[in-house]
């Protein structure tokens, strides 16, 4: 006993080395709720360019300044620009989008020869032009350049202004206005800024930068209205929710644990014991997240604070022991009395946990080797140092309430029996649970997984609607050996894309092709143009003709043609400054193969889409929402499965040492009261998800402890009473506040735990062992 | 009264540049009034046009007439008959046409701003565009310039400089454009009409 203790303080001092490591290396708390999510796996290169696309995309932030007069609105949007740009929150600011454009147009010229729009393109392919010509033709005696981005002399046909013009139809509804981005509706009119935070949007220095930046400039500049969508709001927002909840649950469970413990044994030694051995806990729960996974999730943290509930427990239940015999009762002897009932219980509960390390969701891991340990150094300090340390401490004068119900509870034979009255309950709660049951519905969809503000949502909602734009959560990453056979793949996506544009399936796309053609497409381009526009019937010299100009100017226009034409190579475009808004969607080199993504707008056919790009070699669909809830539907049903294996695992070893009978009714509480709880879910109407089903698990790993509380300490049934008592109020406390939580799988989480703790405790008396009336406690 | 006003304008015209103040919108409008007084009570103007721009890097204007109808918080019908053959509607979501470089499908109103602008000229709002443009005007009532300069550097991008010249009536429009080109539009056979557009003047502008 002494050399355990010995050892113990020994760890214990390791500990606190490893704690006072890490706090010197800092700790790293993570706020991705994707992070908490399972990753694909199957193919590594994929889930990296998945990941550098969603990390790029997750760094944006948009941002709609509106005023009912615009030349207000491009005021105020111009000082906003500008002070954002100095408030170094933000690695881009996008604004005068419009003089890049202009510039690039500029840039293309030498690149001209190989660069149609697809419309030019067929109408070339096609012979049609005559029709050019006439376009043309138009738009020179139009009273203004309306489309033109070139001087007319450099591209007389237009075929570049074309071109350039097809790409501006890119943005949605938004419209270059004199080189802003300008949405209008029915009273104000909106100017669009588009921002690049300059750190990731889950790292609380990011979030801080662009919280304080934002709120300090849209603060100066009140005459405006301003909506503002991006992953970094979300993102801050949650992570401001989860550390006033963990700090809110945190310090509520521990000041209901410290009042409890107080007013039970009205003295300071089980309070200062408890706290150490749930100091303990945390810390090496905590460090243990640190090591194995390199940071903690704030959400994990969240869960986490049920952890002081669950784990007073140990103490609790060493405690109560001392009702029993206030005057001679020493740690060794409550060691003797329930510490095989702790080791156990610990064991069943851990074992509990233990079934969240199985579905490949992060977040569940951390939670439950946070749990673990946890819940094993609280257990462990109960039972190395309390033989030792603790003594009877309460006065003898001391009768705490809870010992008084403890006591009219054992005394009322509240124990089932077989009367009318208790075997009628017990069918008539049978029939509520099996009635509840089978009304209890199933969704097992991630986006329900998530929350957000409804002002931050409605925002969104708000701004996606102005610029005519319907973003899909799902979206196309090609692979491929070269960038050049990247662009092919793409070119050839984005003809199937056409196809189910024409037909409404989808709103339209975005893809780095469509500015930078492949090298291919270019070549055929510029073989085109030199059959069909510079040759000596060609488009332009019919159109120089018709304008009246010299055969020599016509010969030496022709001869631009001759020389050797420079292709739009992805080095120079990305160099370009007006590939800034596409260039995240090219993802570049990664792990020897070439990747790129597509964005869907408005995607409506999700089954044509998945097949026509069904025979797309290096064409995949990124389903993130929809992977992540069949994996959770998938996991779900295991998981009732996986609920039985427990049980009966569980069973085998309550069997081994009750006996079949004493094993059975030791399960029955936890496992009828996993049952009922689900059956109050079915009854409220409350959708169920894996997170409810994982809850149950750990519901019976918990819960099987208050009957084998019950049952070891038959000769003492007051003090055990007290003792699970206590337990279940500090359990249902924690778990009760989880029920708060703002995230919905916590929040899931806890609307399970809390009510089948409570229904738990009360199955456990019930069908608990009568308590030995020859030995009279207290 | 009239003469004094032109006489102090002149003054102003003679001063050096460093003192350059812009004519008060109210002096303008007894300059124009004349012409403001027909053609602000118009419910629609219609007529003819020759237009000669001047292409930058491109040895020969190009010249070509028309006409054009102009409907009040409608738009503008701008048609060309010779040499070549083309209407463009301008009204307040853009500019439309058939062909010749104007975006087609979703993004119309990529044009709203130059069209905007066409229509300003044509409604002759002082005010509207005095908050816009450095106003500058000088002759006399019987042949008067308008000089806009724009205020803000988005709109220079659109056009530097744009002139108006009239006596009774608006006679020459002349701009340029961003790209360096040069439009001078002038307007023959005017006719300004006070009474409601009819079904079939609307019907040019119907989408």
């Amino acid at each position: 006993m002494i050399l355990r203790f010995r050892l113990f303080v020994a760890v214990l001092a390791l500990l606190a080395c490893g704690l006072a490591l890490q706090l010197q290396r800092g700790l790293h708390f993570e706020t991705d709720i994707l992070a908490l999510l399972p990753a694909d796996g199957r193919d590594p290169a994929l889930d990296t360019a998945k990941t550098v696309f969603e990390q790029h995309i997750a760094r944006r932030l948009t941002l709609l300044i509106g005023a009912a007069d615009p030349e207000a609105a491009r005021k105020a949007a111009t000082v906003i620009a500008g002070q954002l740009r100095a408030s170094q929150a933000f690695a881009n600011v996008q604004f005068e989008i419009g003089k890049d454009w202009a510039a690039s147009a500029g840039a293309l010229l030498p690149y001209r020869l190989g660069l149609l729009s697809d419309a030019h393109r067929s109408d070339l392919q096609q012979g049609r032009t005559d029709a050019l010509r006439d376009e043309a033709l138009q738009a020179l005696y139009a009273p203004a350049a309306f489309g033109r981005v070139v001087p007319a002399a450099q591209d007389l046909t237009g075929l570049l202004s074309g071109f350039v013009l097809a790409q501006s139809q890119l943005a949605g509804r938004a419209t270059l206005d004199r080189s802003l981005l300008v949405v209008h509706d029915d009273a104000i009119t909106w100017v669009l800024i588009a921002l690049e935070t300059a750190g990731s949007p889950f790292a609380a220095e990011a979030q801080d930068q662009v919280t304080a930046a934002l709120d300090s400039v849209l603060a100066k500049a009140p005459d405006v209205q301003v909506l503002r969508s991006g992953v970094v709001l979300h993102a801050a927002d949650a992570a401001r929710r989860a550390k006033s909840e963990m700090s809110l649950f945190g310090s509520l469970s521990s000041a209901a644990v410290v009042l409890l413990i107080w007013l039970t044994f009205r003295s300071l030694q089980p309070l200062v014991l408890s706290l150490l051995s749930l100091g303990v806990g945390a810390a090496a729960g905590l460090l243990a997240c640190q090591w194995a996974f390199g940071s903690v999730h704030l959400i994990t943290m969240v869960f986490g604070t049920s952890l002081i509930g669950v784990a007073v427990d140990y103490s609790l239940h060493f405690f109560s022991d001392q009702f029993r015999d206030r005057d001679r009762w020493t740690g060794l002897m409550g060691y003797r009395e329930v510490g095989m009932a702790i080791l156990i219980g610990h064991l069943a509960s851990a074992l509990g946990y233990a079934t969240l390390l199985i579905p490949p969701f992060p977040g569940l891991r951390q939670m439950a080797l946070f749990s673990i340990v946890g819940l094993m150094f609280s257990c462990a300090s109960v039972l190395c140092l309390y033989p030792r340390l603790a003594r009877a401490s309460v006065s003898k004068q001391h009768q705490p309430l809870v010992l008084k119900i403890a006591q009219r509870l054992s005394a009322s034979r509240f124990q089932f029996r077989a009367s009318l009255w208790h075997i009628g309950g017990a069918l008539l709660l049978i029939g509520l649970t099996a009635t509840g049951l089978a009304r209890l519905t199933f969704r097992d969809d991630i986006r329900l997984m998530q929350s957000s503000p409804p002002e931050l949502i409605s925002e969104e909602k708000a701004l996606r609607a102005l610029l005519g734009i319907a973003p899909d959560s799902r979206y196309l990453l090609l692979t491929a050996e070269s960038a050049e056979a990247l662009l092919q793949r793409e070119e050839a996506l984005t003809a199937v894309l056409s196809g189910l544009q024409q037909r409404d399936a989808l709103d339209g796309w975005l893809a780095v092709s469509r500015l930078l053609p492949s090298m291919q497409r270019q070549t055929d381009n510029q073989a085109l143009q030199r059959a069909q526009v510079y040759s000596a019937n060609g488009l332009l010299p019919a159109l120089m003709r018709q304008l009246g100009a010299s055969d020599a100017a016509i010969a030496e226009a022709r001869a631009a043609a001759d020389a050797e034409a420079p292709l739009l190579t992805p080095e120079r475009w990305l160099a370009d400054p007006a590939s800034a808004a596409l260039r995240p969607l090219w993802l570049g080199e990664i792990g020897g193969h070439w990747a790129s993504a597509v964005t869907l707008n408005g995607l409506r056919d999700a089954k044509a889409l998945d097949q026509a790009i069904d025979r797309l070699p290096g064409v995949h669909l990124i389903d993130r929402i929809g992977e992540v809830s069949a994996l959770m539907s998938r996991y779900r049903q295991g998981a009732v499965g996986l609920m039985a294996a427990v049980s009966f695992a569980i069973f085998v070893l309550l069997a081994l040492r009750y006996g079949w009978l004493g094993g059975l009714l030791c399960l029955l509480p936890p496992v009828g009261g996993s049952l009922i709880a689900m059956a109050l879910l079915g009854w409220a109407g409350i959708s169920a998800n894996l997170f409810n089903v994982l809850a149950l698990l750990l519901l019976i790993g918990m819960g099987v402890d208050y009957a084998v509380f019950l049952r070891e300490g038959r000769r003492t049934q007051v003090t055990v009473l007290l003792a699970v008592g206590l337990s279940a109020l500090t359990t249902l406390l924690s778990f009760g506040l989880l029920t708060l939580s703002s995230t919905p799988f916590i929040r899931a989480i806890g609307l399970t735990l809390a009510p089948g703790i409570a229904l738990i405790f009360l199955l456990a008396i019930w069908l608990g062992p009568a308590p030995e009336r020859e030995e009279a406690p207290c | 009264m009239i003469r004094a006003r032109l006489a102090s304008l002149l003054i102003a015209l003679l001063l050096p540049l460093s003192v350059h103040a812009a004519t008060t919108v109210a002096e303008l409008h007894s300059l124009l009034a004349k012409s403001l007084a027909g053609m602000q009570q118009a419910k629609s103007l219609h007529g003819d046009f020759t237009q000669t721009r001047q292409l930058s890097g491109f040895p020969q204007p190009l010249v070509s007439h028309g006409d054009f109808l102009f409907l009040r918080r409608i738009g503008i019908a701008w048609r060309s008959r010779e040499p070549i053959q083309s209407e463009f509607i301008l009204d307040g979501s853009g500019v439309h046409g058939s062909g010749g470089l104007i975006p087609q499908n979703a993004n119309q109103s990529s044009l709203r701003p130059i069209a905007a602008l066409f229509i300003a000229m044509f409604e002759l709002d002082l005010d509207a565009l005095a908050e816009r443009f450095e106003l500058n005007a000088s002759g006399s009532v019987d042949a008067w310039q308008l000089d806009l300069v724009p205020r803000d550097e988005a709109l220079k991008a659109l056009t530097p400089h744009l002139s108006l010249h009239g006596g009774a009536q608006i006679e020459r429009v002349s701009f340029a454009d961003s790209l360096g080109d040069l439009t001078e539009i002038r307007f023959e056979r005017l006719r300004a009409s006070s009474e409601l557009p009819t079904t079939d003047e609307r019907a040019r502008f119907a989408k």
